[in-house]
């Protein structure tokens, strides 16, 4: 059942993949999931951040996480954001299907002819 | 340094900065939103940065307020989104939302249909000046009604009457038209007062309009020409004006041409577009006479003049003109009264109660149409109650699942209206083409865009408060039930189908039961039995040509035709009579009964027919007591009568054969008596559906009437030839048109016209309604046997076989179809009264009409079930107890 809904969310936006990406190995808050993205270099303006984030939650790839990290490290003001098992499956089928398609030989064929215009 | 005092300052900022943002967005992400631009500050404050808090303001400050306007933006591109992926949900399900769309389409579409007619026909006010105060000046003798009057009288009230600002008449003729062009025509025209056109607001499309001078005594005959005529015969050039036609033999010229949408009151022009206005001249000697009943009058309620203070104005006023000319206003002992009928009512006459009733029964349609599409999204959502209590679970607002299925359901309800507006244009093209002729105000019927929105909103209403339903439903089950996994809480919505299905049988078997006892009705007058055969027999008006003024040379022009037309080839027998059987209209005379008491028939009107050629032969009419007349019986001769039944039983009730009687066709002495040489069978003379009246054929040659339409009646095995007629009648006048040559059947069949198209239109409807019910059957036994899948399931596993299984299903779906049934007889009985005027030969509860309707609702609503009832058959037991 999970792979057929799963793949009525494939493709993923580029940005959504972004942050389901940012949450895949564990779950953060959403200035987390900002700083990943920043470092990633594909920074995203925090209003629509959360606005994507709530729309993966009321898709149901996404919910506010309760496990928190120790209290030293927390602040009671955040909220932290996990993957669910439907959002885990999604960014795995979006993980493949962009594996796939670099597998392509005519993609690959297409992005060496890129770079082989440039060099 | 962190410095807490810095941060809640920042932090109170924020929050108000927060208002900028959509309340929504602010309510789901406010506190995140926060808390990251708090957290951006302690991190740049933490990394030793010496952070001013102008400069926090300029970055991250701006930035934030900035989002929150655009944020405010995005939610319009959000919603279309959201659309976006509710047409994707429609896509993704096509049979369910394919199906909710056309029954709501079908629905929009003959309701809009309906509206639109009705509105336009009945509540719209008329296209004329003031036209709320217009009235239609009737008059009246005792219990004789006219619906016209004299010019003379006319002119008297418009000078004497201050209630009615605007007292106006026309008189409707028809001259034949002869341009020394094309083909000679008949017209329909008027003969117009002064007042008459300025009045209604009428305005000329080019040329003038009439001047005073135009109705001068012996001024220059002028006319006007309506657009339509001015377009088919002059291919709507100019050098028209100016040019003269012959009306009757009598030259006039074209001044003018009507504006394209003018159309005179209904009751004017009686049925036909006028083709030609002409100015009433003062002085013309058939005018003058004042006991020359000819012109319909109008008139219009003075502002401030009170309705009843006019009647009582127009009463004196009939009172006054009966007293000082009693030879021309008095009919016997009856003076002269008017009536006072508002024009809007004339002219709807009495289509309002057939309007009325389709309306009445598209409304149970739309109800119907809307219970359909309820019950529909109850059985989808209740399907997809799972899904929605999932999503519950896992956090989706119950608001957004609301908008969502909202969003859903009023896609439906858009595309729908889509289709039901093109549908329902379609609907009144249709409606207009069969209607029957004599419908008024048709030519004022155009899409409503208001009443097409009305239904729209009606409709979709309906479906998006049961397209919302279930998501309420789901989310608060979610909260009873955390994990919600498996909801079932489905009995209440199964019960609400049934109800919802129910509803929809009753509603169809009224439809069903209506139009059935309509088409029998239908059926039965055309097997009524007419009193002659019309079977190969073809009716022509000719009338004279307008240079045989006088009654012999008109008889001579009657004559030749007669006689020529029977010579034709294939042509059995040629006659002629003033009433054609089967055909309303006609003449009719007071008698006087030769050993009866003049008082006996006093204001009573009997049909006077008069008849030449082999009239009761051509159509069939048997003799029942002594002879017809001769052919070669002359004017001169003593004048003799033939009476049909109703006539000599009215005439002399208590003698068995009252040939040899004779009867006075006038109350005044001194008139000829005529003998009755013979009595015929009754005809139903005025169409099917009316009774045969007494009626008194006479020979055309003993009793002079102007115009006369000529019967043939063909050889079974040699077809008439239309084109030889009137290739006769243009070589014995060449500037006669020939007016109408059809088959008799067809003409006595107009009669009926009425209640066909009434029936046809409510067996449209109620086959939309058969068809919604049935609709609403299946999709409830289905998702009946969807949420009973287990129980069958372990059913068959413990032994029941399909056929009960089968049984079962099935029982249950006629259960609530019974119901339905019940509640439907009871509605139908309740509702009949309002059918009792237009059903024909049975009651409008007839048992047996009513037993046929509940047989086709069960039918239908069987067929309905058997799928579903299979569907629960073949369950596989093995398959369902192992996905437990």
């Amino acid at each position: 059942m999970s792979d057929r809904r799963s793949a009525d969310f494939v493709p993923l936006k580029p940005d959504e993949f972004e942050i389901l990406l940012a949450l895949a190995a564990e779950g953060r808050h959403g200035y987390g999931i900002l700083k990943i993205l920043e470092a990633r270099g594909v920074p995203l303006a925090a209003s629509l951040l959360y606005r994507k984030l709530h729309r993966l939650m009321d898709n149901g790839l996404v919910v506010e996480s309760l496990r928190r990290p120790a209290a030293q490290e927390d602040d009671a003001r955040r909220r932290y954001y996990r993957l669910t098992t439907l959002g885990r499956s999604v960014v795995r089928a979006e993980a493949a299907r962009i594996v796939a398609l670099a597998r392509n030989r005519q993609v690959r064929k297409l992005a060496d002819g890129l770079e082989g215009g440039r060099a | 340094m962190p410095e807490p005092g810095r941060e809640r300052r920042v932090e109170r900022v924020l929050r108000l900065l927060l208002r900028l943002y959509p309340p929504d967005f602010r309510a789901a992400v406010g506190r995140d939103l926060v808390e990251t631009s708090v957290a951006r500050l302690r991190d740049a404050t933490q990394s030793g940065r010496r952070t001013r808090v102008l400069r926090f303001w300029l970055t991250e400050g701006v930035r934030f307020a900035v989002d929150g306007v655009l944020e405010r933006f995005r939610t319009l591109p959000a919603a279309i989104d959201d659309g976006a992926q509710a047409l994707r949900r429609l896509r993704r399900e096509p049979r369910f939302y394919g199906l909710a769309i056309v029954t709501l389409a079908l629905g929009i579409a003959a309701v809009t249909t309906i509206f639109t007619v009705t509105d336009a026909v009945l509540f719209r006010p008329l296209r004329f000046d003031r036209a709320g105060e217009l009235y239609l000046l009737q008059s009246r003798f005792g219990p004789m009604r006219f619906s016209s009057n004299s010019l003379p009288n006319l002119q008297d009230l418009r000078s004497s009457v201050t209630m009615l600002d605007w007292v106006a008449g026309a008189h409707d003729y028809s001259p034949a038209l002869a341009d020394g062009v094309s083909e000679p025509e008949r017209l329909a025209s008027l003969l117009v007062t002064e007042d008459y056109l300025p009045g209604l607001g009428a305005r000329v499309h080019v040329g003038r309009p009439f001047a005073p001078a135009d109705y001068g005594a012996g001024a220059d005959r002028v006319a006007i020409v309506s657009y339509g005529l001015w377009q088919r015969r002059w291919g709507g050039r100019l050098d028209a004006l100016g040019r003269s036609v012959r009306l009757d033999g009598v030259a006039h010229t074209l001044v003018g041409v009507m504006d394209r949408g003018f159309r005179d009151p209904a009751p004017i022009e009686s049925g036909t577009p006028t083709g030609m206005w002409v100015p009433a001249r003062h002085g013309d000697p058939a005018l003058a006479d004042r006991g020359h009943y000819a012109f319909q009058l109008l008139g219009r309620l003075a502002p401030g003049a009170s309705l009843d203070a006019a009647r009582d104005e127009l009463a004196a006023a009939g009172a006054r003109l009966s007293e000082a000319y009693p030879d021309d206003n008095r009919f016997g002992e009856n003076a002269l009264a008017f009536e006072l009928t508002a024009l809007a009512d004339a002219t709807v006459g009495d289509v309002r109660g057939r309007l009325l009733l389709l309306l009445g029964a598209v409304i149970l349609l739309l109800a119907l149409a809307c219970a359909n599409v309820a019950n529909l999204f109850l059985a989808n959502g209740t399907t997809r109650q799972q899904e929605l209590a999932v999503r519950s679970a896992l956090g989706a607002s119950s608001g957004r699942l609301v908008r969502q299925l909202l969003l859903e359901s009023s896609a439906t309800a858009a595309l729908a209206g889509i289709l039901g507006a093109v549908l329902g244009a379609a609907g009144i093209r249709a409606f207009l083409a069969a209607a029957p002729e004599e419908t008024p105000r048709l030519h004022e019927v155009a899409l409503d865009a208001r009443v097409f929105l009305v239904v729209m909103g009606v409709t979709g209403v309906t479906a998006l408060a049961f397209g919302a339903l279930p998501a309420l439903r789901a989310s608060r089950a979610a909260l009873r039930d955390a994990s919600a996994a498996r909801v079932t809480a489905s009995r209440p919505a199964l019960r609400a189908q049934s109800v919802l299905v129910a509803t929809e049988v009753a509603l169809s078997l009224v439809l069903v039961a209506g139009s059935a006892l309509l088409l029998g009705s239908f059926v039965r007058l055309l097997r009524v039995e007419p009193g002659f055969d019309a079977s190969d027999v073809v009716i022509a008006d000719v009338r004279p040509p307008a240079s045989a003024e006088d009654p012999d040379r008109q008889r001579v022009f009657y004559e030749t035709l007669r006689e020529r037309a029977a010579a034709l080839p294939g042509v059995a027998h040629a006659a002629l009579a003033y009433s054609p059987p089967g055909v309303r209209g006609g003449a009719y005379t007071r008698v006087a009964v030769e050993g009866r008491p003049a008082a006996d028939f006093a204001d009573e009107f009997f049909r006077i027919n008069p008849v030449a050629g082999g009239f009761f032969e051509a159509v069939d009419i048997p003799v029942r007591a002594g002879r017809v007349f001769a052919p070669d019986v002359r004017g001169d001769e003593p004048p003799v009568i033939v009476l049909n039944e109703a006539a000599a039983r009215r005439f002399f009730p208590a003698v068995d054969l009252p040939v040899g009687r004779r009867v006075t066709l006038s109350p005044e002495p001194g008139a000829p008596t005529r003998e009755v040489i013979g009595v015929v069978g009754d005809v139903r003379q005025r169409g099917p559906a009316e009774d045969a009246e007494p009626q008194i054929y006479v020979p055309y040659v003993q009793e002079h009437l102007p115009r006369l339409s000529l019967l043939v009646e063909q050889r079974p095995d040699v077809v008439f030839s239309v084109g030889a007629f009137r290739q006769l009648v243009r070589e014995i006048a060449p500037d006669v048109p020939v007016d109408r040559v059809e088959p008799l059947q067809d003409r006595y069949r107009a009669g009926a016209a009425q209640t066909r198209f009434l029936a046809s239109l409510l067996v449209v409807f109620a086959a939309l309604g058969l068809l919604l019910a049935a609709v609403g059957t299946y999709a409830t036994a289905n998702y009946a046997v969807s949420r009973r899948i287990r129980e069958v399931g372990v059913r068959r596993a413990l032994g029941a076989p399909a056929t009960k299984v089968f049984r079962l299903v099935l029982a249950r779906a006629l259960g609530v179809t019974g119901i339905g049934m019940a509640a439907g007889v009871a509605l139908t009985l309740a509702l009949s009264r309002f059918l009792e005027g237009y059903v024909f030969g049975i009651t409008a509860r007839d048992p047996a009409t009513v037993a046929l309707a509940c047989t086709v609702i069960a039918a239908s609503a069987t067929l309905a079930s058997v799928g579903p009832a299979l569907r629960a058959a073949r369950v596989d037991p093995n398959r369902v107890l192992r996905a437990e």
